[in-house]
This record gives structure tokens, C-alpha cells and sequence, in this order.
């Protein structure tokens, strides 16, 4: 009974050695990604404060002002990362939700890429000329900018689908979220 | 009473001493660095005989405790010891005490923990009849200091690691969704 005890303590030794150096490679992995900024982490966007930005002024239709939650999420038709939040965006879409196609050379265009992402052209812009992203001041594609009642709440840039999920509706938005990237005007 | 209190010291420390050596263990870099910086000679070889003494106090701690008291005090003294060298030198030194882990500098911390580390080797010396010991227990502190590991330290970066894994996938998707 002794010699399995005594090779129950060695194997226990040897998985906590183990253990602790897969935590070890967890940790070099994670300051390769920081360093090379590999990272999955939203950056805020500062809005404007100067001027007038709710969604009618910068080019967007005049009833959007008066939802009471709207996520204007900007997307290109040449990046890859736009590609995969739209394709999440089929899964779970949102009724908040207001796509401002960038980077597309002509209406026609723009349309083609939302109809094959399979979002839905009334709750949609193409903005060809860009003048849209250019009001806000946004110039990191894929990015959101969150208002509420025509009020701009926060703007950020979106790595990923997964960081876009909670800011699809306001009562999963983080409010870590909130007051790291709010800019209240 | 009493010997509740004398299991508690033993296995408290023991547990200590196995976390900081299988730490060592398994990333030795930063304690090697810590003996380098110390100016210890054969800092490599030592990197490697510091845990093992930890892990046979540990040992002696759980299985036999009069036997242990003389290395739980030495191994006080050793690290109280390189505090003084350290500070005596007017040098920060990192203490990687638990391997990787920490930014803490060697120091009062280690010359406070002398006295803590005295009445566990006092314990196990004094202490008439040592209850619940044996290699079975020694297993079972070993077991549970695997599952301790497991469950504060390797989840939360496993689950961030899988995380991104999957925005990797759905990015590496969208990627062959673009190619023609």
C-alpha cells in the first residue's frame, strides 16, 4: 500500500509541475499577443464634442434620432474581421442595430455585399463618399458607436463578434464598457 | 485542540513549500535569475535543489514530522538570509519565491516570515504525538494542491486562451468565405 501512496505523490507532484507550466505558456502566450498587440480588446474611440453628432446630422435617417438604443456599427467591405461580424450578425441579430457599410465604391456595390452578408438593406447605409465615419471621426473599421435617444453614449472599435454581442442591447451592455469608452456630450 | 493546530501548521506549510517548488519547477528562469542576481555560485544547480529541499521538508512536514524541523529552519534561515544579502546590498531584488508569479522584492516580507517558519520547524520538533501523518496524507496534499492550481490559476487563462481561439476560427472563416 506504501508504493502506491508513494506513486500517487509522485504523479500528484508531476501534474501540479504540470499544471503550473501550461499556466506558465498561458502567460508567455498572452505577452506574446500584448506586446505583437495581438489582443481581442476593444479600443474607445473619442467622439466629437464640438459639434453636433446625433445620427441625423452626420448623414443618417432623422428617425434613428428618436430610438431609444441604437448601435450604428460600421463595416467595410474589404476587411475580413467586417466579414466575420457579419456573419455572426446572421445568428444574432438586433433590432438596435444600424450597419454603416464603408469602403464600397458604388451603392450598387455596398448593397451586393450587405444582400450576401444577409443584412437587412432598410437598417443599412452604404456610405460610398465616407462622410458618415468622417462626422464621427472613426477610422478603425470595425467600430461602433452607441446612442441613445439621438444622444452619442460611446464609440469603440469591435476586434471581434464576441465584443460586439453585449453592446447589441442595453441591458446586456457592460457597465465597465460604459465608463471606459463613454464620451457624453 | 492542540493537535488540530499542529496539523494545520504542518499541512499549511507544506503546502506552501510544495506550491513554491513545483512553481520553481516549473518555470526555474526566474529563480535562477533571482540566484544570479544574489551572486549565489552554481545558481543553475541550486535553482534545481531549492525546490527539491523544499519538496522533502514538505515531505518530512506530512510523513515525519520530528525528523523535518532542522530543514523547515534552515530553509527559514535560507530565505531570511538572502532578504539580508538583498537589502544589505542596498539591491531590489525579485524574489520569484513562487516561481513566475509576483513582482514582490526579497525583503521584510522574508524576514518576517522567519519567525513563522521557526514555529512550524518548533512544532513539528516539540509537538508530543504528530496525528494524521503519513505518505497517504502527503498524496492527498499533493492531489489537492494540483486541483488548487487547476482551479485558480490555469482556468480563467485557459477559457481567455479559448476564447480567442474562437475569433481566430470565425475570422479564419470569413477569410475562405472571401477567397474565390
Amino acid at each position: 500500500m506504501t508504493f502506491v501512496w508513494i506513486a500517487i505523490a509522485v504523479l500528484g507532484l508531476l501534474l501540479a509541475v504540470c499544471l503550473l507550466a501550461l499556466v506558465d505558456q498561458y502567460r508567455t502566450l498572452e505577452l506574446i499577443r500584448a506586446r505583437l498587440k495581438l489582443e481581442d480588446n476593444p479600443e474607445p474611440i473619442q467622439l466629437p464634442v464640438d459639434r453636433l453628432i446625433a445620427p441625423s446630422a452626420i448623414g443618417l435617417p432623422a428617425e434613428l434620432d428618436s430610438e431609444p438604443y441604437l448601435v450604428l456599427l460600421f463595416l467595410s467591405t474589404s476587411c475580413t474581421t467586417c466579414r466575420s461580424i457579419a456573419d455572426g450578425l446572421r445568428k444574432q441579430n438586433s433590432s438596435n442595430l444600424w450597419v454603416v457599410l464603408q469602403q464600397a465604391h458604388s451603392e450598387a456595390e455596398g448593397a451586393q455585399w450587405l444582400a450576401n452578408m444577409g443584412i437587412a438593406q432598410d437598417r443599412s447605409t452604404v456610405d460610398v463618399s465616407g462622410d458618415v465615419a468622417v462626422a464621427l471621426e472613426i477610422d478603425v473599421i470595425p467600430s461602433v458607436a452607441i446612442y441613445r435617444n439621438g444622444e452619442p453614449l460611446l464609440a469603440q472599435t469591435i476586434p471581434s463578434f464576441r465584443q460586439l454581442t453585449p453592446l447589441l442591447s442595453p441591458h446586456t451592455m457592460p457597465r465597465s464598457v460604459m465608463k471606459e469608452g463613454t464620451v457624453r456630450t | 485542540m492542540i493537535a488540530l493546530l499542529d496539523v494545520a501548521l504542518r499541512f499549511g506549510a507544506a503546502l506552501v513549500l510544495l506550491y513554491a517548488a513545483t512553481q520553481k519547477l516549473a518555470a526555474p528562469r526566474p529563480f535562477r535569475q533571482t540566484l544570479q542576481a544574489l551572486r549565489v555560485p552554481f545558481a543553475a544547480a541550486v535553482a534545481i535543489v531549492v525546490p527539491l529541499v523544499e519538496i522533502a521538508a514538505a515531505i518530512g512536514l506530512t510523513v515525519a514530522p520530528g525528523g523535518s524541523a532542522a530543514l523547515v529552519a534552515a530553509l527559514g534561515f535560507a530565505f531570511a538570509g538572502a532578504a539580508v544579502v538583498a537589502m544589505s546590498r542596498g539591491e531590489r531584488i525579485r524574489c520569484a519565491c513562487y516561481g513566475s508569479t509576483g513582482d514582490a522584492t526579497l525583503g521584510w516580507r522574508q524576514l518576517a516570515a522567519l519567525p513563522l517558519w521557526l514555529v512550524v520547524a518548533l512544532d513539528s520538533f516539540l509537538a508530543p504525538d504528530h496525528a494524521w501523518s503519513g505518505i497517504g496524507q502527503f498524496a492527498g496534499l499533493t492531489l489537492a494542491l494540483a486541483v488548487v492550481v487547476a482551479g485558480t490559476q490555469l482556468l480563467a487563462p485557459m477559457l481567455r486562451n479559448r476564447a480567442y481561439l474562437r475569433v481566430l476560427q470565425t475570422q479564419a472563416a470569413g477569410k475562405n468565405q472571401e477567397m474565390p
